[in-house]
């Protein structure tokens, strides 16, 4: 039989592949070896983000359920974390008007959405904490105003489509400014209910002692960390870690 | 039973260049037939057309019995080919090239002890593994007699086979021919070296297009009427001499002291002079005729090497290293 | 039947041996993507990526993510044209002669040789597919499998394109012809190396990017084949999603006949 099989040059096919396997673990940029070199990470974050992030003025301190895949990540790089508070993320519909710069932050966190829209700015992790929409309160009436809460990144056409959902049950949203306030006015019945994230939905539940229900015809949806694009080492190593994370409170 | 039956072949190229003009001959079976003329006759576009290569507009040719034009696939089966041009795949092995070969005809059975069979009739047995591209252009034409041979066909067609080879390789690639043809395979050789139709039992000559002259070789000496022979006589002895010669042939020419004559066989004519005649004769010469006068005779020209067309300066681009062509 | 397929494989078999001995063709294959993946892609990836503010187009995707897809099927256009291109030289001096006086079918024959440049095409291709980590393409098994499948199909248009430029070629230069006059000009064309933007109408497509050049990617058909094959590594799509497998199967009726035809006078 042919001693002759197939190719001729398996060194030229061998040195190709070890080349390609080799080229696809050279780091293609500087973001992880930068961190490691100043020992920290920039953390940005919203002010408040109830339950997911939010800043405690008591303690100084960063709270909220997304708070411990940072620490794990950071953990995993032996990185102290530099927690950089954004005061006007969230304020306006326009991003680029709350002065988050790219130098002073390494990684975002706080209710980005794993979306297309959320890629168009930055690159994402998996997503390490999976909603959808919920309703808490009571089960509202015709023409009720319903307290409507989701400020997240890169939502775009999930909250078009809850809008139009209290559209079409003929619910008139009342936009909420912050979580503090959809609690409130939930306790003093100003609200008969509101339509926000089922995290959010879940916290606003247990701190009033009012039920919650899960809207299913709404798109369910992921958050994820995000770092900018280019960032592929440091990306990569928020991959690794989110592989070893396991949340301590998952709905 | 005939191997090949041609009859009122025509072939011409798109744009009117005629290449074949009412050719008609016939080879028997187990015979070794040579195709006989210059660079350009048509002996290719003849050979392509009984290997179904190309398609002729006029006249029938019938390969084994079939008819090329009505059962194409039997002729092929019946024809084993050797191309001008060498047709092996020079990357892959002798091996490969032959299993190749033996997957297109479907030799199916026994596939690895005929191609070993066949290897060992070229005496290649131990390059069965080499790549093509690295045997000598004789061995590749044995590797090609080898392929041509593998699925058994009753005809052996050769369209030049020798060309480009060196004389030892030459002779030891009639060894196998002859061979081959002593085991009752039909050869049919397109060859422009006369040397090579001397040996054919029958010979169909061909210039521009046009069978010219056909027959055994001797038959075809015999066309410019036979032997030519000079004797030197001493001058007592002529006006005899030219007597008998001339009660004996036709035309008795006179080059100076020489008497010169044309005769079917110059031995048996001698043999029955000489007793007589001997003592009169100093010098005898005899030359045979050979086919290339035979092709003067016919043409009116030599079977000479003609121009290089664009397919050859192809061919040389891509011998002298042409980027990608292979 | 039998006898057809094992002409096929007899017709395929050749063709992946000779591709796999030839040294030449397997470099370029294995250096093509590290030259557009690992230095043009890394090298431009920074000038693509702005933060919130300083984003010109808000595209999602980095600029690695977004060459990626469109360097493999550039690794699949050379090999299959150098597959389709061969039947050049086979034709006129060699090879196929031996294949075209045999009983073998024309069917067959033109099948092995189509499916014999594919499979090296896709292969090749798939080469490109071991960098995607470096450009940061998560590749799924899913995705894995429908990008060689695209890829797949890719390879056979344009092996069927390469046979019919091969057989109304009587004779030629070299393949630096077929890659400086078909391959580069076709790929820079399809929207491979910059995006248009996606967000744009036509209209508006004409004031950034002069209109001829709008006008040659959008009717260049290797566009929507890049878009399909983006879409399903990156999830990202310049047109409509379905498109660019619309596109590969309206080549595929049109250039397989149509290369069987030119195959078959040829021959």
């Amino acid at each position: 039989m042919p001693k002759l099989k197939l190719a001729r040059h398996w060194w030229v096919i061998g040195i190709g592949l070890s080349l390609l396997f080799l080229l696809r673990f050279l780091p293609p940029d500087t973001s992880l070896a930068r961190l490691r070199q100043k020992g920290s990470i920039n953390v940005c974050y919203p002010p408040n983000l109830k339950p997911l992030i939010s800043y405690q003025r008591v303690g100084d301190k960063v709270e909220g359920i997304e708070t411990s895949i940072i620490q794990s990540l950071a953990q995993s790089l032996d990185l102290r974390i530099n927690w950089n508070l954004q005061r006007d993320w969230y304020r306006s519909i326009d991003p680029s008007a709350w002065g988050i710069r790219k130098g002073a932050c390494d990684i975002l966190v706080g209710g980005i959405v794993d979306s297309k829209a959320s890629k168009g700015f930055f690159i994402l992790s998996p997503a390490h904490l999976q909603s959808g929409w919920a309703m808490v309160g009571e089960m509202p009436q015709r023409r009720d105003e319903v307290g409507f809460w989701a400020p997240y990144f890169g939502l775009d056409v999930a909250r078009f489509t809850a809008t139009s959902y209290l559209d079409k049950a003929r619910l008139n949203p009342y936009f909420l400014s912050d979580p503090d306030e959809a609690l409130s006015m939930l306790k003093s019945r100003e609200l008969k209910a509101v339509l926000t994230d089922s995290l959010t939905a879940a916290w606003l539940a247990e701190m009033t002692g009012l039920a919650s229900w899960q809207i299913a015809e709404l798109p369910s949806f992921g958050f994820s960390l995000a770092t900018w694009k280019g960032n592929v080492t440091l990306r990569r190593a928020m991959l690794k870690s989110a592989k070893s994370y396991r949340p301590e409170t998952q709905p | 039973m005939l191997a090949l039956d041609v009859q009122n072949l025509s072939y011409h190229y798109q744009g009117g260049v005629q290449a074949l003009k009412q050719v008609s001959f016939s080879v028997e079976e187990g015979s070794f037939f040579a195709l006989l003329g210059p660079n350009g006759a048509g002996k290719s576009t003849l050979a392509h057309i009984l290997a179904n290569l190309l398609a002729a507009q006029e006249g029938e040719a019938l390969v084994a019995g079939h008819s090329v034009k009505r059962a194409p696939i039997r002729v092929r089966k019946s024809l084993g080919l050797v191309f001008q041009e060498p047709s092996l795949d020079d990357r892959l092995t002798v091996w490969e090239n032959l299993d190749f070969h033996a997957r297109l005809y479907q030799v199916g059975r026994g596939k690895g002890a005929k191609i070993r069979g066949v290897l060992e009739l070229v005496e290649l047995e131990k390059w069965s593994h080499a790549l093509v591209r690295s045997l000598s252009r004789g061995m590749k034409r044995r590797v090609e007699i080898a392929r041509a041979m593998l699925h058994e066909p009753k005809i052996l067609m050769l369209d030049e086979p020798t060309v480009g080879l060196d004389v030892s390789s030459r002779n030891k690639l009639w060894d196998y021919l002859k061979g081959l043809q002593s085991q009752g395979v039909t050869l049919f050789l397109t060859t422009h070296y006369i040397e090579e139709a001397e040996g054919a039992h029958q010979v169909v000559i061909i210039n521009e297009g046009e069978k010219v002259a056909e027959g055994t070789p001797h038959e075809l000496k015999n066309l410019i009427g036979g032997d030519s022979l000079r004797l030197k006589v001493i001058p007592e002895g002529l006006e005899a001499l030219q007597a008998y010669l001339a009660s004996k042939v036709e035309k008795v020419q006179l080059e100076g002291e020489m008497l010169h004559i044309r005769v079917g066989n110059a031995e048996k004519f001698l043999a029955e002079m000489m007793p007589q005649y001997g003592d009169k004769v100093t010098w005898v010469e005899v030359e045979r005729p050979t086919l290339e006068q035979v092709f003067i005779n016919l043409a009116g020209k030599r079977i000479a090497d003609s121009h290089a067309d664009g397919r050859e300066q192809l061919l040389n681009f891509a011998k002298a290293g042409g980027e990608h062509t292979r | 039947m039998l006898f057809y397929l094992s002409t096929i494989y007899a017709i395929w078999l050749r063709e992946i041996k000779r591709s796999f001995r030839d040294s030449g063709q397997l470099t370029g294959a294995f250096i093509r993507p590290m030259l557009w993946v690992m230095i043009f892609g890394i090298g431009l990836t920074p000038y693509f990526s702005g933060g919130i503010s300083e984003s010109t187009f808000v595209v999602p995707f980095t600029y690695s993510q977004f060459i990626l897809p469109a360097v493999a099927v550039l690794n699949v256009m050379y090999a299959a044209v150098q597959s389709g291109v061969s039947l050049i030289w086979d034709r006129e001096f060699g090879f196929f002669r031996e294949v075209f006086a045999s009983p073998a079918p024309r069917v067959a024959v033109f099948l092995g040789k189509l499916l014999g440049g594919a499979t090296i095409a896709t292969l090749q291709g798939m080469l490109v597919l071991i960098l995607a980590p470096a450009a940061d393409v998560p590749v799924s098994w899913r995705q894995g499998m429908l990008a060689t499948l695209a890829l797949f199909g890719l390879a056979i248009v344009f092996s069927a394109f390469a046979i019919v430029i091969a057989s109304r070629m009587s004779s030629f230069q070299g393949f630096g012809v077929f890659s400086n006059a078909l391959i580069l000009p076709l790929y820079f064309l399809s929207s491979s190396v910059f995006p248009l933007d996606p967000s744009l109408s036509v209209e508006q497509q004409i004031l950034i990017f002069p209109p001829w050049m709008v006008f040659a990617v959008r009717v260049n058909p290797i566009t929507y084949i890049v878009d399909m094959l983006r879409g399903i590594m990156i999830d990202y799509h310049q047109f409509a999603p379905y498109l660019g497998s619309y596109v590969l199967l309206g080549l595929c009726a049109v250039l397989i006949p149509w290369a069987y035809r030119e195959f078959q006078r040829r021959s």
